[in-house]
């Protein structure tokens, strides 16, 4: 019913004012409604209730027109990451079993090749597809607040991705601790910069909510970012540390008129203090901390331009901010009790924005998920004051230029090589992009291991933002006697050859 | 080409994909990311002296394509700056 709300109110207030914005389309709120009214008619005569549609395509306005269709007509959305591999694509493809895709032509083409047999439609058509009449009756209905909605895949720990499962309750809360913790005034323009497959586009959701134009970046380059930050006088943007460095760097921010622009929220992954003080002087803005998770439904900790968290409870701690308002959290420790103040433990969340589970996956599910409280597996601590200090995100993702990559998703493609015995991934500190994999190889016995081939196999098998950025050959991938890879041990090894390797560079 | 093969290589997270990567291959297509095509027409960008066009960050596709970029016309700059000015913001 949530994103129905929404379309309805803004449709009444302000019909012809700018509800999302690309490089092709200005729509505005009554063309969002008609469009969404059609396209749902559209899902509904492809696919049962609680049908999975699969949604394959780059950045475009025509992407967040689906979901508010999906939402009307009671179906599921899984949008698909682009980057993936065939075989990535394939596992979610067999897991979903989407009974339509709206795909973009990039899309449309690999669908053809690879699963003819999966009806598609183009999802740039909404548009030319017919007039429902009477559109407004049509989006008076609108899916259960608590029916599936959309189902997110995010890389694992189980080196195969998971379905995050949420719901329109999921978004609404969501919006309102944005509308709280942010504040989004009238007529805001936000930008965003992030893949809209993401379970960030909940921040997109968010702003038309509260009646804020969107724009949507096709993808993200330094000059296009600015382009469109100018020239849609855009006032709130979401990046990635990555992004907002690659803008400070690029030769287009000289001269770039920026005046519209107030507020950066970034997210996944912590900023380094030099970097926010460059952001903050050389764009002009207040910048917003957020730190979110898929599971949790997007956003839930945020630490506001005005927050004064003073020093770390714990050295090397980042302060991630305060509950944003739904959510609630707690630091447990080893043993599961609540841990005291400074006490380092895992990080637990609840509230009615987390996720209603993994798709299809209850075991799983299970594992993170206990009496409404959210396992994030992230380390951190509780300041005296209440603030929340991030230690290390779950001891093995690694962030990556603003994506999330698992260590057993590439050791799982790396072990299928008949030369390689065992194989174990760690982050490793990267200037550009925050972390990069790293790749310990233990050699089959006899084998004539070539770098060649292990590059050949993740280009067949992995994304390539999830490719190793360094193959190591080692005798012997560390294990306790339980079997369980010595992660830190390879991880300061991986960062004293970042070390060397910076040193041998530098002049 | 050795030229833009070096800027290209220092761009890479992992250098040795280059070594399988002809003049023409595309990079994208050839295990290239999004994020390291970003950092090369940024190198492009210092090395020139001044921002790419929309088309030419376009077609910045193959290794051929950013010797053909770096061998066009070029502002010479006596070493690059330490970094782009501010932007412009409103006063008040």
């Amino acid at each position: 019913m949530w994103l129905s709300h929404v379309l309805r109110r803004n449709l009444a207030r302000d019909p012809q004012g700018v509800a999302l914005r690309d490089g092709r389309r200005t729509v505005t709120w009554r063309d969002l409604a008609r469009d969404v009214a059609a396209l749902a008619a559209a899902l509904s005569d492809a696919v049962p209730p609680g049908g999975r549609i699969l949604v394959l395509s780059g950045n475009r306005v025509e992407v967040l027109e689906a979901y508010f269709a999906c939402a009307v007509a009671g179906v599921v959305a899984a949008p698909v990451n682009p980057q993936l591999t065939g075989p990535e694509i394939s596992y979610i493809v067999n897991s979903v079993q989407p009974g339509l895709a709206l795909a973009d032509e990039p899309g449309r083409q690999r669908l053809t090749a690879g699963w003819p047999e999966l009806p598609r439609l183009a999802i740039e058509d909404p548009p030319g597809l017919p007039d429902v009449p009477d559109f407004g009756a049509r989006l008076a209905a609108g899916a259960a607040l608590t029916a599936p909605v959309a189902v997110l895949h995010t890389s694992a720990t189980t080196g195969r991705p998971k379905g995050v499962v949420v719901d329109q309750r999921s978004f609404q809360l969501n919006a309102t601790s944005w509308l709280a913790d942010v504040g989004v005034p009238a007529g805001t323009v936000f930008l965003n910069a992030c893949p809209l497959f993401h379970g960030s586009m909940v921040i997109a959701l968010d702003y038309l909510a509260a009646g804020a134009t969107v724009c949507v970046l096709d993808r993200f380059t330094p000059g296009g970012c600015l382009t469109a930050l100018e020239s849609w006088q855009v006032q709130h943007a979401f990046l990635v540390p990555s992004m907002v460095r690659l803008l400070l760097e690029s030769r287009a921010l000289i001269g770039a008129d920026l005046a519209a622009l107030r507020l950066v929220a970034h997210g996944a992954a912590p900023m380094e203090p030099d970097l926010a003080e460059q952001a903050r002087n050389r764009l002009g803005v207040e910048l917003q901390t957020i730190f979110g998770i898929t599971e949790g439904g997007g956003p839930v900790i945020s630490l506001r331009p005005g927050d004064k968290p003073g020093d770390p409870p714990v050295r090397g701690a980042v302060c991630a901010g305060m509950p944003m308002l739904g959510t609630d959290v707690r630091v447990v420790d080893s043993d599961g009790a609540p841990a005291g103040v400074g006490q380092v433990g895992e990080i637990h969340l609840s509230g009615d924005g987390l996720m209603q589970g993994y798709w299809r996956d209850p075991d799983a599910t299970a594992e993170v998920l206990v009496n409404g409280w959210l396992n994030t597996r992230d380390l951190g601590c509780l300041g005296a004051d209440g603030y929340l200090w991030s230690l290390d995100r779950r001891n093995d993702l690694i962030l990556r230029g603003g994506q999330n990559v698992y260590p057993a998703e590439i050791e799982h493609v790396l072990r299928q090589s008949p030369d390689v015995a065992d194989a174990a991934v760690v982050p490793t500190p990267s200037p550009a992009w925050g972390q990069t994999p790293v790749a310990f190889i233990e050699p089959a016995a006899g084998a004539a291991l070539s770098e060649g081939d292990l590059i050949e196999l993740c280009i067949t098998q992995l994304a390539s933002y999830k490719r190793p950025s360094r193959f190591v050959v080692v005798d012997q991938i560390p294990r306790n006697p339980a079997g369980k890879i010595l992660r830190n041990i390879l991880r300061e090894r991986a960062e004293r050859l970042s070390a060397k390797n910076a040193e041998e560079i530098a002049p | 080409m050795t030229g833009a093969r070096a800027l290209i290589r220092a761009s890479l997270d992992l250098p040795a994909l280059l070594d399988r990567i002809t003049d023409d291959d595309d990079l994208i297509e050839s295990g290239v990311n999004s994020g390291e095509i970003v950092r090369i027409a940024l190198q492009c960008e210092q090395r020139l002296g001044r921002a790419l066009s929309d088309d030419e960050l376009t077609n910045l596709s193959t290794v051929r394509a950013v010797a053909e970029l770096l061998g066009g016309p070029s502002i010479t700059v006596p070493g690059p700056p330490p970094g782009p000015g501010p932007a412009r913001k409103a006063v008040g």
